[in-house]
């Protein structure tokens, strides 16, 4: 899972759209966003293949294909199936009452309305990422906007959502309000709830080895408890405090 | 000047407002039995007991010139008669009975007469309003029929000369009558849409959510597409909405309504004019978002109708323009109806349009 160069990565889109102008005028527009596509499907059979084959981070549905609102059907099914549900926006140019409420059966429920510019499309998809983790008002807020999901956290950068697996990162130097991640090559400030790091510290995915510092474990390449000084992958030298030395009789240290 | 929306009839239908015409013979046929029936029984009753009388009068009178031997049984007789010739006692009082059950009877009538004719008053005014509605609607898709018919008209044309251009390669041509082509074909867009938008709303068909929505990111939506329009005229935008506003609205119903006030605002904005879009916190649960331009603006009377919910029929068409009939306008009253929120006009001629309305707040 971990074994991407980039550890900011870009969102994969489907695209399931019988039109194949609109489809291309969509993909187009997601491209220049900085999203990858991972297909466009022209009908239902089609849209599920692909939504099982192909590595796919969200759905952008048109309620009609071919006539028939097969769209809500293809929601319905990837509804049902367990564990492969993934946030999808509705495309329809009708605002008919009756379509939308069937569409609405579906979870988590978010739409985009024909013609559609490029700021409305963005908005969609960052509401639809906002709505499946449950997490709301995340990315229209001032600051670092970031959506905590399992394995990954969602920011916005620029105009685009990206994705930055948990297991990347090297280390977490929580500041006041943000937190500062470091990964390989990069740096990225993004907000993190204290919730959540609990959650990563409990899980032993990560350890805190100051107050301001959490570690991924996977990545520690050497302790240093007499220079107190923690070394992870790629040389980077971190402050191991004495009031979090205990973390040194969780390793199986050898003798 | 009419209103458009009228409640249809009552606005809560009670029972004999709705059925009254129903129960009408029902109720009559009621009460004719009723009284049919306490007439027989009363008139029997009073017909055996006078009858017996007479009879066994006659007999004993016939009987008093035959012997006087049979005066015993003659005074027995008359004893027997004069004691079936007094009432018994439910024959006394079935007259107040009767009398009572009349009154009631002819109050209960004249109850239900009286609401019938209210009824038909009801139904008179009624009937009155909404073929005034309906004159304003065919009126109304009368100018807009004429309005979208010059319109595509004029692209029609307008596609003949881009042919002769196209062949004679004048680009900077074919360029200038695309961009008025595209400008045409944006206002006919809209006036399609506005319509689309009025009548699922009228016939209640409209999806509506309300939910917590991101002021700046809508508005910047809805000007996106503005941009060009506002370029073009030399216009100054100018917007100002706090980060951190949150609205309770319906997604659709707020872009319809931001899309109709700016699109209100350019039209009738001179060249290089300037045109603001800000939002105020008022309190806790609400805020101000307000259009405002420098354009021509509006007279009182005009504004006075548009507040009312009055199309604007007499309103001189601007050339190369589609008329205001104010349709949008109605529209984004109705829609913020809906969502809770509240629409004010201010204006004054040559000086400008301020167009504020109340949002509720999450």
């Amino acid at each position: 899972m971990a074994d991407h160069l980039n550890p900011m990565q870009k969102m994969d889109i489907l695209i399931i759209e019988d039109d194949a102008t609109e489809g291309e005028r969509l993909s187009r527009l997601l491209k220049e966003n900085d999203y990858e596509i991972a297909g466009i499907a022209t009908n239902y059979t089609a849209a599920l293949r692909m939504f099982y084959e192909k590595k796919v981070d969200m759905v952008i549905i048109d309620i009609f294909l071919n006539g028939k609102p097969n769209g809500i059907t293809f929601a319905e099914t990837i509804n049902i199936t367990p564990n492969a549900l993934k946030p999808f926006v509705f495309l329809t140019a009708s605002k008919d009452r009756q379509i939308f409420e069937s569409a609405r059966q579906t979870y988590p429920f978010s739409f985009l309305l024909k013609p559609y510019n490029e700021l409305e499309v963005l908005y969609a998809i960052e509401m639809s990422v906002e709505k499946f983790h449950n997490q709301k008002k995340i990315f229209s807020a001032e600051g670092p906007g970031t959506i905590e999901a399992l394995d990954c956290f969602f920011i916005k950068k620029k105009n685009a959502l990206k994705k930055i697996w948990i297991s990347d990162i090297l280390y977490i130097k929580v500041e006041s309000r943000y937190c500062d991640i470091f990964t390989k090559n990069e740096r990225f400030v993004i907000m993190i709830s204290l919730f959540k790091i609990n959650e990563l510290l409990r899980q032993n995915k990560f350890l805190r080895t100051h107050r301001n510092f959490l570690v991924n474990a996977e990545k520690i390449t050497e302790i240093i408890p007499e220079d107190n000084t923690i070394i992870l992958e790629g040389n980077h030298h971190i402050v191991l405090s004495d009031k979090y030395k205990g973390i040194i009789d969780d390793f199986h240290v050898l003798k | 000047m009419l209103n458009w929306k009228v409640t249809i009839l009552s606005e809560k239908p009670m029972f004999w407002k709705i059925n009254w015409l129903t129960y009408k013979p029902i109720v009559f046929f009621c009460v004719f039995l009723f009284f049919r029936c306490m007439m027989f029984h009363a008139g029997k009753n009073q017909s055996c007991a006078v009858s017996y009388c007479t009879q066994y009068y006659n007999m004993a009178s016939c009987n008093y010139f035959l012997s006087g031997k049979i005066s015993q049984k003659k005074d027995k007789l008359i004893r027997l008669a004069s004691a079936e010739d007094k009432p018994k006692p439910w024959q006394q009082y079935i007259f107040p009975f009767i009398t009572i059950s009349w009154v009631l009877s002819l109050i209960i009538c004249g109850y239900f007469f009286r609401k019938g004719i209210i009824n038909n008053r009801l139904i008179l005014s009624q009937k009155k309003d909404l073929e005034q509605l309906n004159f304003a609607k065919d009126k109304l898709l009368s100018i807009i029929s004429h309005d979208l018919r010059s319109s595509v008209n004029s692209l029609k044309t307008s596609h003949q000369r881009l042919f002769e251009q196209l062949e004679g390669n004048n680009h900077a041509q074919l360029y200038r009558m695309l961009q008025s082509n595209a400008a045409i074909t944006n206002s006919i867009y809209g006036l399609l849409d506005n319509l689309l938008n009025w009548s699922l709303l009228q016939s209640k068909q409209l999806y509506f959510d309300l939910d917590a929505i991101h002021l700046l990111s809508i508005v910047q939506q809805v000007t996106c597409d503005y941009q060009p329009l506002m370029v073009e005229k030399g216009i100054t935008f100018q917007r100002n909405i706090p980060a951190d506003l949150y609205v309770l609205a319906d997604l659709d119903s707020i872009k319809v309504i931001m899309r109709n006030l700016l699109d209100n605002a350019i039209k009738f904005s001179d060249d290089s004019s300037v045109i603001k879009v800000y939002a105020t916190v008022r309190d806790s649960a609400s805020c101000n978002l307000i259009v405002e331009d420098t354009g021509i603006g509006m007279k009182e009377e005009i504004r006075q109708q548009l507040l009312q919910g009055t199309f604007l029929f007499n309103k001189k068409k601007a050339p190369g323009k589609i008329a205001g009939t104010g349709l949008g306008l109605r529209l984004c009253q109705e829609m913020a109806k809906k969502n809770n929120a509240s629409l004010q006009i201010e204006s004054r001629e040559h000086i400008g349009t301020k167009i504020t309305i109340q949002w509720p707040t999450t």
